[in-house]
């Protein structure tokens, strides 16, 4: 029998038989509500950076509970706060939420680490729709709403990559889901590069948008995403347990009775929801899908039903002091967050590739 | 043989006298010509202006495709000209097919293509996108100096600031001028280092971010709008829906002055930002009068 492509997990695996039929993944299981409690204090810590830090107003703390307390219409820093830092805060986490869960499910699915939604061109799927429609080329498109329309983006660049890559076969090449991704990546990015400079009027803010951006974020956004949100999350929890069979090797998921076309069905759809919700609201943010489920695996184990909340609360977090950092670089100036996302996660890929060579 | 080289040495001596070999400093080195450009093609708006006072018409011009955004101030100065594309990535192609014998580029936008035009004609790379006013009126020299009319361009600069200097004294205000421009995504607030905010300072009035000297063009959030709080806003709008009509329901707008004093005015983009030059600064310092004397 030939082994499956890179599955350093298969000495792993034939040892984690055992530990499936009884508990799951019941590794260290002692430290994860401390490790939960945590990460939810990281993530508390952050929102709260975001609504106060780095502003020109000397927002303080105080400001942000009597906000909550006793709110004052007449008080410019309530209104500050509550008006432009709350929304944005929330956009920024909803939108690293989003990428990174919708990373996990790509690198669950494909059983690819470099599996994420810039490098396989979904991202951009959904910006060349954003693009499209902001642009005013296809009219009858500007009329849709717009997580309708990154979604379609997202939908069309999801199922080319899904048949392009042979993720209809049942035993995947990972190589060839990787060149499927990268060069409809590339493609996009001329696409959207050919739209820009064909409409020079809207280059510059669309430019600045493509990198991810949530500095003028509004309510609007939050009420946009946050179902969608729920929804895609919800769906990545149902299908955690069949993921972590997957995890195991496509043969042998099948040989426990699970099925191969439904997870990726479910999968498939949830992560196309999550990156277009996620790309309307902030832009197409790179390298939150790619590095947060990596360090997400690296503090918690491989159990995708923990993952899965850990990792949404991780992509959160990360996303509200990138938020701070976008302010504070360049302070007064406010940068695109998807800078500061660029910034911590190249270095941390290039990371990532030397050491998984030594494992 | 000695009388061939003495003639040849003669005809040299005798044709640098009729065609003066002219030699500027531009953002590639030394420019250098010796024959006076016929056919020229123009890469930005600014050099059309700026032909336009020397009364010469382009031959091409990167209009992005649609003559109407060089404003018909400048437009009906020159005869029609043919589009060469985009500014971004104008086509080698039309510019060759026009026999250009002068090629004006921006020196930053142009910068990765000037191996190309040099060699379907001389190039001169001067500054345009980001330009500041002073800036302007240097290239705006050169272009004169290349096209042997040193005297008419150092006449017209002159010209230029006698009305500047006639505006600026009937424009004395305290009040601080803000424009920016605006689409669905943002709003970007030119402050001194544009050529918008460089033209206000030029007439002795400031804008409402005078210690920004580093970027032209600074993409700002409704909270620093608020901290920069101008007293005169002009808005020069990309799209029907701009991210303006939002900012318009939060109750923070109110509290930036030129909304309380009803000083938010919308003005002409192409105007503003994209066509710099002495036609289109001497059309904002008049629009800036007739605002000011609102304002007082």
């Amino acid at each position: 029998m030939i082994s499956p492509p890179i599955d350093n997990h298969s000495e792993q695996s034939l040892r984690r038989i055992p530990v499936i039929k009884e508990a799951g993944f019941s590794v260290s299981s002692m430290f994860v509500p401390i490790q939960f409690a945590i990460l939810f204090a990281v993530l508390v810590v952050g929102f709260l950076l975001s609504l106060v830090s780095y502003s020109s107003f000397n927002l303080t703390l105080n400001d942000g509970w009597q906000v909550l307390l006793n709110f004052d219409t007449n008080n410019i820093n309530h209104q500050i706060i509550s008006t432009l830092r709350l929304p944005r805060a929330l956009v920024a986490m909803m939108a690293g939420m989003g990428m990174a869960l919708a990373g996990l499910l790509m690198q669950g699915i494909t059983r690819n680490p470099l599996a994420s939604p810039s490098l396989f061109g979904i991202g951009y799927g959904a910006g060349l729709a954003f693009t499209l429609s902001s642009l005013g080329l296809l009219p009858f498109v500007t009329e849709l709403p717009i997580v309708l329309v990154c979604f379609i983006g997202a939908l069309i660049t999801g199922v080319l990559v899904f048949f392009m890559g042979g993720l209809h076969l049942s035993r995947i090449n990972p190589i060839r889901v990787v060149l499927a991704g990268v060069a409809l990546n590339f493609m996009l990015v001329s696409l959207v590069r050919a739209l820009v400079i064909f409409a020079d009027n809207g280059a510059f803010s669309i430019f600045y948008w493509l990198v991810g951006n949530v500095s003028n974020a509004q309510y609007t956004d939050v009420d946009l995403a946050f179902p969608w949100l729920i929804l895609g999350f919800s769906l990545a929890l149902f299908i955690s347990h069949k993921l972590n069979l997957l995890a195991l090797g496509e043969d042998m998921m099948q040989s426990l009775g699970a099925g191969l076309t439904h997870i990726r069905l479910i999968g498939g759809f949830s992560i196309i929801l999550l990156i277009a919700t996620s790309v309307s609201i902030a832009g197409p943010i790179s390298f939150v899908g790619l590095i947060v489920p990596h360090i997400c695996r690296f503090l918690i184990g491989r159990d995708h039903r923990l993952l899965v909340p850990f990792v949404t609360l991780a992509g959160g977090s990360l996303m509200l002091f990138a938020d701070v950092l976008s302010r504070a670089i360049d302070f007064p100036n406010d940068n695109p967050i998807g800078i500061v996302t660029a910034l911590i996660g190249a270095p941390f890929f290039l990371y990532l590739a030397t050491r998984t060579r030594n494992d | 043989m000695f009388l061939n080289k003495m003639a040849a040495l003669s005809l040299m001596l005798v044709s640098s006298l009729v065609f003066a070999k002219v030699s500027i400093q531009d953002e590639m080195g030394t420019f250098e010509i010796d024959t006076v450009p016929q056919r020229i093609v123009a890469l930005e708006f600014s050099f059309v202006d700026a032909l336009a006072n020397l009364g010469v018409s382009p031959v091409g011009v990167a209009d992005d495709g649609k003559a109407t955004n060089v404003i018909p101030q400048i437009r009906n100065k020159v005869q029609p000209w043919t589009s060469v594309g985009s500014r971004y990535q104008p086509s080698l192609e039309a510019i060759a097919a026009l026999k250009p014998d002068l090629i004006i580029a921006d020196g930053g936008r142009s910068a990765e293509t000037y191996q190309e035009l040099l060699k379907i004609a001389p190039t001169v790379m001067l500054k345009s996108r980001g330009e500041t006013y002073e800036e302007n009126l240097i290239s705006v020299a050169k272009i004169g100096e290349i096209l042997g009319k040193k005297e008419l361009i150092n006449q017209v600069i002159k010209d230029h600031h006698k009305r500047m200097d006639d505006f600026a004294e009937n424009i004395v205000s305290e009040q601080r001028f803000q424009f920016g421009v605006t689409n669905e995504k943002g709003l970007w607030i030119h402050g001194p280092k544009s050529y918008a905010g460089s033209v206000m300072e030029r007439l002795g009035l400031s804008t409402s971010v005078p210690d920004e000297r580093e970027n032209a063009y600074i993409a700002t959030t409704l909270e620093q709008l608020i901290k920069a709080n101008p007293d005169v806003f002009l808005i020069g709008k990309y799209g029907d829906k701009t991210i303006i009509d939002v900012w318009q329901e939060n109750p923070l707008w109110n509290l930036i002055e030129a909304v309380k004093n009803k000083k938010v005015t919308e003005v002409e983009p192409l105007l503003w930002s994209k066509n710099r030059g002495l036609i289109a600064a001497e059309i904002m310092a008049k629009e800036l009068e007739i605002m000011v004397k609102q304002v007082k």
